[in-house]
């Protein structure tokens, strides 16, 4: 795990992590973990609770500095730049805790996110349902991933799971090239886990994915390879398949296989 | 929505194609149909014909009815803009009479020396618009109930401005103003013209204001109100469209202003102090947050109690407190809030007469002609386990 | 300099009294996370109260027990009826406290009618000494004032610092979720607090009225200075409220004496260097 800086256009990689360590008033919540993640990759983040994931992504996404190190996306230095710049050069995110705006329909979400990037947001004289390309553009979203009877449905009335695939639409709205997701399966139920994997696997290829989660079935649909987080520490890094035979991963972080049984 | 074999469990056929035994078929449903659907084609149209009506008529007299709508107009301007910025943006202030105030007092203090009464208006306006972009630097780094208290604190200000810096304001007398404008014909010290300019800039504001709203940055305020920190994470520069927000409403609370002293020709610092800024909220709360027609209909419930009420009730402050007090408690979306609530339960009696009609076609369930989102309330609605948001 | 040291003291005062007023707004919001926008009314209140009990019964002190005991009473009913049903929205505790400055400023004025009263000191107090520094002549009500405020202050640092109730405050400022999963009974703290608050008001109100008197419009100058003080000194925080209080009673002090045409918006001056060096208060937390 040399964290070698990427230094060929041809091997410039999506979203690199350089030694980004994050304190808080003594308490080491990341430390030193390097990353280099390629275009298009699938790539996880596992660990127990507390492990340090979400704060990781916190530095990645721009919540937070770290405490040293730095951050990289398609070779830009991104370390000090606020999220809404680095939503404006292609890092996208979505929240364990589910962000949408309860107050506001599907249809509303979506247009809001897919104004985000463009000048018209500050348009005051003409209303919004006028901007016929976004509204379509809001529609053709939200029905090609089983939202397009819930436009007209105020957020906080949708499904546990509705609620997830619209925090991931709101994130795709935007057009990233690298999206980070946050436990994107958390509360939810079996039934509702199967849509949102299958929104995940439907996800373009040349997107490249990062996602923490805890469900091991998710991740081996959507994910081939993932790094190990442990007390803020990077343990291991490696595809699924060696990660699942690792002794010391499936123990902690997996649960014990039955001898044999694996991929 | 309820499907067309709705409510009791009772209802549900135990066999064979499902009869909707609880969705009333017949002639009967159809006439109550179409006239349902007919009522919410029309009740907009209508109600605003009406009222544009009664307005011009009650305009016309000369006597005390034409004086209260005048008033009340002017307070629904001030009124309306606090709710552009409290009811979608979130930014609940208590010192928007204060700006009121310095439209006024700008005026009049321009008058007294000796610039005309059109300049005295430019000049009225740029003071206000010059102190919100200055005083919204500060006032937007806060949120929540941080910002009330702020807001509460600028318009304490002026008011002790108003009140203190005699050599400018003439302290508690307050000052006449001597001309209002005119240019040609159009001259404002004429009673009618002026309460027909009155209800001209009322109409101007609520188009542009309506404008505002349904507009992309409408939309952007609405998304600021629900979740500011997603909003950002979005690509918005959320401070930015708050202090423009902001900037909108004090502007707007500046016209009223000058409205105000046209028609009152005086102005003193009673109309800034704390119970000023208290009655405009009121006026939003009770009429609804989040609407622009409901504050106009606060202003005149609360015109209306200050006016009439005070002449048969001596403690009309303390009704109007428990009013308010009560609304909180029961319909925190006021009035406006009971009448989408109306509307609501329109539509789905609607969508269930329909049900129950054999091959009627109706518009798919979208957005529908109610307007967009759910019940108002003081915060936005969380779903989730959405920690609160500090204030 | 003797007069500059009589407006200091003066300024002292009024810092004493808005402290009074200041730290129970500051602590109830601390725990509760309540703006109670009629603290101001509360106040006049009491000093109106008494000002009533001691025109009846004589005796200073009568009447400010009876009006700390009145509001404080005012205070337990309000926080158990009113605050209590409106937990679930902040926005919606505040605006419900706006309706209540109506209500208690109309039914003060009903009682009380609106000529502006001054609560009379007793005795010795009502006279002036002279003091060791410079021979001033100082009224000694003054320094009374100045003198139960300090020792209000330690009473209730002591409080914050060394008792349980106190502990229980100071971690729910800090943290309000984590105090209710410690099997701390919440509510009562709640209501102790704001009765407390309300108590701390009525108290104030009484003092307030000797050297500030009591009249129309006395409520919403003392919720501009307290507000003025939470904003400076940080809401939710006690020493935020006394360093606050200093700041803006010495500031408005002397802005009224040397700057009469200014001396509200003297008050501006702190309150928005600190929003825009240090927006949570100089003391208070972040996030708050």
């Amino acid at each position: 795990m040399a964290s070698i800086p990427a230094s060929t256009p041809a091997a410039m990689p999506a979203l690199v992590a350089d030694h980004l360590c994050r304190r808080f008033r003594g308490v080491t919540a990341v430390a030193d973990v390097s990353l280099h993640i390629a275009e298009g990759a699938r790539f996880g983040i596992i660990g127990p609770n507390g492990a340090g994931k979400t704060t990781l992504f916190n530095m990645l996404s721009g919540e937070l500095r770290p405490t040293s190190g730095r951050v990289a996306l398609f070779g830009r230095d991104i370390t000090t730049l606020r999220p809404y710049r680095r939503v404006a050069l292609g890092l996208g995110r979505t929240f364990q805790i589910t962000r949408v705006f309860g107050d506001l329909t599907v249809l509303e979400n979506l247009t809001l996110a897919l104004h985000g990037l463009s000048r018209t947001k500050m348009s005051l004289l003409r209303p919004w349902r006028s901007y016929r390309g976004t509204t379509g553009e809001a529609e053709e979203l939200a029905a090609s991933f089983g939202l397009a009877g819930r436009l007209g449905t105020p957020a906080s009335e949708l499904s546990h799971g509705e609620i997830r695939e619209l925090e991931v639409l709101l994130a795709l709205a935007l057009k990233p090239r690298v999206l980070l997701l946050d436990e994107p399966a958390a509360g939810l139920s079996p039934a509702e886990r199967v849509g949102i994997s299958t929104l995940l696997r439907s996800l373009s290829a040349g997107l490249t994915l990062v996602m923490i989660e805890h469900d091991i079935d998710l991740l081996r649909g959507v994910v081939d390879s993932a790094a190990v987080l442990h007390h803020g520490s990077l343990v291991l890094e490696g595809t699924m398949r060696e990660l699942q035979r690792d002794e010391q991963v499936r123990e902690l972080y997996l649960g014990r296989a039955a001898p044999g049984g694996s991929s | 929505m309820t499907a067309a074999g709705g409510g009791t469990p009772a209802a549900a056929s135990p066999a064979g194609v499902g009869t909707p035994a609880a969705a009333p078929a017949g002639r009967a449903a159809r006439l109550a149909l179409a006239g349902l659907e007919r009522s919410r084609r029309l009740t907009g149209p209508v109600a605003g014909v009406a009222a544009a009506v009664i307005l011009v008529l009650l305009l016309q007299g000369n006597g005390f009815a034409s004086t209260l709508v005048v008033d009340i107009l002017v307070y629904a301007v001030a009124a309306m803009s606090l709710d552009f910025m409290a009811g979608y943006a979130g930014l609940i202030s208590l010192g928007q009479a204060g700006f009121l105030g310095v439209g006024a007092y700008g005026v009049a203090i321009a008058e007294n020396h000796f610039f005309s009464p059109w300049a005295a208006v430019g000049i009225a306006l740029g003071a206000v618009l010059a102190l919100g972009l200055a005083l919204g630097i500060v006032a937007v780094r806060t949120k929540g109930v941080s910002f009330v208290i702020i807001t509460l604190a600028l318009g304490q200000v002026l008011y002790g401005l108003a009140y203190q810096w005699t050599g400018l304001s003439e302290g508690d007398n307050g000052i006449t103003l001597a001309n209002l404008p005119s240019a040609g014909p159009f001259d404002l010290n004429d009673p009618l013209t002026l309460r027909m300019t009155v209800l001209v800039v009322f109409a101007v504001t609520v188009l542009l204001l309506l404008l505002f709203v349904h507009s992309p940055f409408g939309l952007s305020l609405r998304g600021v109100r629900s979740n500011e920190a997603r909003l950002a994470a979005l690509g918005y520069r959320t401070g930015l469209h708050r202090y423009l927000a902001w900037v909108i409403a004090v502007f707007f609370a500046g016209v009223a202003g000058v409205l105000y002293i046209f028609v009152n020709d005086l102005i003193s610092p009673t109309t800034m102090a704390f119970s000023a800024d208290g009655f405009l909220v009121v006026m939003v709360v009770l009429g609804g947050l989040g609407s622009i027609w409901g504050p106009a209909l606060g202003a005149v419930v609360i015109v209306l109690f200050q006016q009439e009420l005070s002449t048969y009730v001596t403690r009309w402050q303390t009704l109007m407190g428990l009013t308010l007090i009560a609304v909180v408690l029961v319909s925190p979306g006021g009035f406006w809030g009971l009448v989408r609530a109306a509307g609501r339960r329109r539509d789905a009696l609607i969508a269930r007469l329909r049900a129950g009609q054999p091959g009627r076609p109706g518009p798919a369930d979208g957005p529908g002609p109610a307007p967009e989102g759910p019940p108002l309330a003081f915060e936005a609605a969380k779903p989730g386990t959405e920690p609160p948001q500090a204030p | 300099m003797p007069e500059f040291i009589a407006q200091t003291l003066n300024g002292l005062t009024l810092a004493g009294v808005v402290f009074l007023v200041s730290s129970g707004f500051t602590l109830v919001f601390g725990i509760m996370r309540v703006t109670n926008l009629a603290h101001g009314a509360v106040y006049l209140l009491g000093g109106y109260i008494g000002y009533s009990v001691i025109g009846s019964t004589g005796n200073f002190f009568y009447g400010l027990a009876a009006a700390a005991l009145a509001t404080g009473a005012f205070g337990f009913l309000l926080e158990r009826t009113l605050i209590a049903r409106l937990r679930r929205s902040e926005m919606a505790e505040l605006l419900a406290t706006l309706g209540l400055i109506y209500v208690i400023d109309d039914v003060a004025l009903a009682i009380w009618g609106g000529t502006p009263l001054t609560v009379n000191l007793p005795g010795v107090l009502g006279k002036s000494s002279t003091l060791p520094v410079d021979g001033i002549v100082y009224p000694n009500g003054r320094i009374f004032v100045l003198g139960v405020s300090v020792v209000v202050a330690a009473a209730l640092y002591y409080l914050l610092r060394r008792t349980r109730l106190g502990a229980i405050i100071r971690a729910g400022v800090d943290d309000r979720e984590m105090v209710g999963a410690l099997g701390v009974n919440v509510r009562l703290a709640n209501t102790l607090v704001f009765t407390l608050g309300a108590l701390l008001a009525g108290f104030a109100g009484v003092l307030g009225g000797t050297v500030l008197g009591l009249y129309t419009g006395a409520d919403s100058d003392m919720l501009l200075f307290a507000l003025a003080v939470v904003i400076v000194g940080g809401l939710g925080s006690f020493e935020g409220a006394i360093l606050g209080s200093l700041l803006i009673g010495l500031v408005v002090d002397y802005g009224t004496a040397y700057f009469a045409a200014f001396a509200y918006s003297v008050l501006f001056i702190p309150v928005i260097v600190v929003l825009l060096v240090k927006p949570q208060g100089l003391l208070g937390k972040q996030g708050t």
